[in-house]
This record gives structure tokens, C-alpha cells and sequence, in this order.
């Protein structure tokens, strides 16, 4: 009697419950199907060395100092733990639209360089009404070698030009997962030598994985198709043969707000983009690894979507 | 004889897709506002049962990064994309939508934010006019009933309790 008594109430309970849930799945399913956009496929702009597909929104002016010390094997303890040999870049972005992001920026030796960029979204990872698999993002830059020659030749200004462009196509796997894949091509006007190709072309590649919602780790990898057999940043005839090595980088991404802390090792010593991916002496083998960071700091400078609320 | 049991149940049903849902944090060091126009709901008048469905992607903030935040880090709307309130009117008796005025209305029922269910109910003021029924509502809710854990770092810009203000205007059945 009392076992019938509680499954009657069992019963009841559910018919009450699925009459609810009813209401509620009538409004599931009545749910106008909306496009879906991927957010936050990597936390900052960019992932260490290479582009992400991530844009400061219309509106909001981003600033990023980046940072590299010396590397562990040059004479570390002489160069105060690598901060004689450090090297700093600073930019500053802006969002003109939500698609279109363009910057300025200036980076120490190796070398002196002011540079300017534009950043565009062509594709949005999303899903619903509108689906797409990958967010698809351009980025060309420009750059400006202001070394002074040591040599007494006449230099022409387009000597001491380059150009980086990259796409990137992203892919937010799931909230914690996200890989790029970034085909990039560098073109410097002029290279010490006949066999040396002025356009160089690489492949980048670089994944985060979430650990906690503030905190990731990331990896980078830049693997070159044609380097350069030379140092670009001594000017001809005082140039050196060298190895420009594939860069691999290693990295954690720490958000607190507005903010973007990237600190990670990577074997570039470059924080100016063409010479980050063409001339990169050091090896992972040989211990020629660098700590680096980028910092972001994010200001929203005016407000295109207001929350339209009427209270 | 189901079919017009089922058919007087369709007539009491008044529903809505263009909810607002609007919240307000305020701490020493920032004020947090979001609104969301795409609150859907459903009210059987017959027997007060209801539901509300509020898309947890569709709140729209002042600045674009609170935004990622809000969904990233705090309601995970990638895990959780909805919210939802389903329940009862206990008083639904009381409501006649036939008389212009105002009534007021107990909605008992579970409350789910961030996949947690939790026991809630509310006095909702309701109006009801000529053609519509209008409710509003406020009420506050603590992220941490609702495990949405806010960072130590953060503790200082985020209210522990939120003032979210609800307003739903239900057109009545000719």
C-alpha cells in the first residue's frame, strides 16, 4: 500500500515535471535558428610570434609591449641573465571596424625597425543559420630597417623595406581546444645574395589548449620553405653566412580582464615579424632559447553597441 | 474528447520571443551592465505552468571584452547556453485576463543558470490590458549559488549579488 502510494506520487511528479518540460522544449524547438559566431578561438591577437585570428572589436585601441631576453646560452650571467641582450617591441592597434584592425608599432636593434600592419577578417568560424568550419583572417605588414649602413655606398630608402603577409585559418575545436594553420610569405627588396630568394615563404602552425578559463598553454611552430643562407642585418659585402632555423616556441597565456599576459621560450630572438621567421640563428639543440613576453592592455574608445536595454 | 481537451490548452497557452532581461553588478571599482532582447516564454493560463528560455550568448554588454568574458570564463554559454526558469504560478486562479488591471502573480518553480538547478520563486507583478499581458519583475542572484566561480583577482569587480530586472510583454489571444 505504501509502495503503490509513493509510485503514484513518483507519477504525478512526473506527468507535473514533463508538462513543464514541455513548455520548455515547445521553446527550444521554437527558437529562431541564429548564427553562432566562434569567440575567443585564442586569447590574445597573437599567439606568440604568429598572427591569431583575434581583432581588438570597433572601437577598442590595443597597446602590446613584447619582450625577449638574450638567450640562455650567450653568455647568460655576463649579460645579466639576458637583459643586455633583451630586446623590446611596442605596437599600438585599433579596431576601425569589427572586421578590420590596423597598427603601428617599433622594435629595438637587430633590427631598428618601425613598422605598420592591417589585420582582416575575411571568415568567421559559425555555426546555425550561417555555418562555417574556420575563421579566416589577413594580415600584410610593412617594414622599415632605420639601421644606419656601415658601409660608405650610396643606399637607396626601398633597401630597407620588407613586407610580411600572413593568413591565418583557425579553428576553434572546442572551448578549450584550437589549433591555426598560417601560410606566410616574406618578401625583403633586398637580399645579400644571387642565390638567396627576396620572397620567402613558411608555414606556420600553432595550437592552445585551456587549462583554467584564465589561464593556457600554447605552442608555435614556423617551419621555412627556401631560408636565407645569410645575415640580413649586417648590410653586403659584411655579411656572414649563417643557419636561419625553423622557430619553435613554447608559451602560457594568462588573462586577468583586460589584460593579456604572454609569457613563454622560444628560440627567435626577433620581436619585428620578418626577422622573427627569416632570421633566427639560435636552435632549441644548442640552447639558444629565449623568455619572452607580451603584454596587452585593451581600451575601449568608443561604444558602436550600446546595451539596448530600455531601463 | 483529447482534441478539445488539447485544443483549450493551445488557447491558454500566450507566449513571447522578444523578452528583455537586463542585469546590473555594481562594485567599488566598476559597474557591469548586459541586456538581453531574446527571452522566450511560454505561460499555459489554464493551469499557471510556465517556462522561460533566456540564450545566454544573446547578452549584449557595453564593452565587447566583458562580453567574451561573461561567456568564456564565467557562464561557459559554450557548455550552458541557455538559462531557463520553469514552474508554476501558484495563484494563477487569481490572474483574469479579461480584466484590465493588475494582478499579482507567485511564479514557484527551478531556476538554471550555469547547469545548476536551484529552487526559486518570485512575486511577478503583472498587467494586463487590452491586448497584451505585461510582467515585471525584479529579483537579485548570487553567481556563487550558481557555481560561477569568479577569479580572487576579480572578487572586487564583480557584485556577489546581481540585480537582474525582467520585463515580458505576452500578446493576449483575440
Amino acid at each position: 500500500m505504501y509502495n503503490k502510494a509513493i509510485l503514484f506520487l513518483l507519477l504525478v511528479a512526473s506527468l507535473r515535471l514533463s508538462a513543464q518540460n514541455d513548455l520548455l522544449e515547445s521553446l527550444q524547438e521554437e527558437t529562431i535558428e541564429s548564427t553562432e559566431y566562434a569567440i575567443a578561438t585564442f586569447k590574445g591577437t597573437q599567439v606568440i610570434n604568429l598572427q591569431s585570428p583575434e581583432m581588438p572589436s570597433e572601437g577598442v585601441l590595443q597597446y602590446i609591449f613584447a619582450h625577449r631576453f638574450g638567450a640562455f646560452n650567450d653568455d647568460f650571467f655576463y649579460n645579466n641573465m639576458g637583459l643586455n641582450t633583451a630586446e623590446v617591441s611596442l605596437r599600438l592597434d585599433y579596431g576601425i571596424k569589427d572586421w578590420l584592425n590596423a597598427g603601428l608599432g617599433l622594435s629595438t636593434a637587430t633590427p631598428r625597425t618601425y613598422f605598420g600592419f592591417v589585420k582582416y577578417r575575411m571568415l568567421r568560424q559559425s555555426k546555425g543559420a550561417k555555418n562555417s568550419p574556420i575563421s579566416l583572417v589577413g594580415y600584410s605588414s610593412i617594414f622599415y630597417n632605420n639601421e644606419r649602413y656601415s658601409d660608405t655606398l650610396p643606399h637607396n630608402n626601398s633597401e630597407r623595406v620588407s613586407f610580411v603577409n600572413q593568413l591565418v585559418i583557425a579553428r576553434k575545436f572546442n572551448s578549450n581546444f584550437s589549433l591555426e594553420l598560417v601560410p606566410t610569405w616574406v618578401h625583403f627588396n633586398v637580399v645579400n645574395l644571387q642565390s638567396e630568394d627576396n620572397d620567402l615563404f613558411s608555414i606556420g602552425a600553432a595550437a592552445r589548449y585551456k587549462i583554467t578559463n584564465q589561464v593556457a598553454i600554447t605552442a608555435e611552430y614556423i617551419y621555412q620553405l627556401n631560408p636565407l643562407e645569410t645575415n640580413l642585418q649586417s648590410s653586403w659585402p659584411e655579411f656572414q653566412y649563417q643557419t636561419n632555423e625553423n622557430v619553435f616556441s613554447l608559451g602560457v597565456d594568462i588573462e586577468t580582464g583586460g589584460h593579456v599576459f604572454q609569457i613563454f621560450l622560444s628560440n627567435s630572438s626577433g620581436v619585428a615579424d620578418p626577422y622573427t621567421i627569416a632570421q633566427s640563428t639560435g636552435s632549441w639543440a644548442d640552447g639558444a632559447i629565449h623568455l619572452g613576453f607580451n603584454i596587452s592592455r585593451v581600451f575601449t574608445i568608443y561604444r558602436p553597441k550600446q546595451p539596448n536595454g530600455v531601463y | 474528447m483529447l482534441a478539445i481537451t488539447s485544443m483549450a490548452v493551445g488557447q491558454g497557452t500566450l507566449g513571447t520571443r522578444t523578452g528583455s532581461v537586463h542585469f546590473y553588478s555594481h562594485s567599488p571599482i566598476e559597474d557591469i551592465e548586459a541586456s538581453n532582447n531574446q527571452v522566450s516564454s511560454k505561460i499555459n493560463t489554464d493551469n499557471g505552468e510556465f517556462a522561460f528560455l533566456v540564450p545566454i550568448k544573446a547578452f549584449e554588454f557595453e564593452k565587447a571584452l566583458m562580453q567574451e568574458h561573461f561567456n568564456e570564463n564565467y557562464l561557459e554559454s559554450d557548455q550552458f547556453p541557455n538559462a531557463t526558469f520553469t514552474g508554476t504560478i501558484t495563484n494563477i486562479g487569481a490572474l483574469d485576463l479579461k480584466q484590465v488591471g493588475e494582478y499579482s502573480l507567485t511564479f514557484k518553480g527551478t531556476m538554471t543558470i550555469h547547469g545548476v538547478s536551484l529552487d526559486f520563486e518570485q512575486i511577478v507583478e503583472a498587467q494586463v490590458g487590452k491586448k497584451t499581458l505585461f510582467l515585471v519583475t525584479e529579483f537579485y542572484v548570487n553567481p556563487e549559488d550558481y557555481e560561477i566561480k569568479i577569479p580572487a583577482g576579480k572578487k572586487d569587480n564583480i557584485a556577489e549579488s546581481i540585480k537582474v530586472s525582467v520585463k515580458l510583454q505576452y500578446p493576449l489571444n483575440p
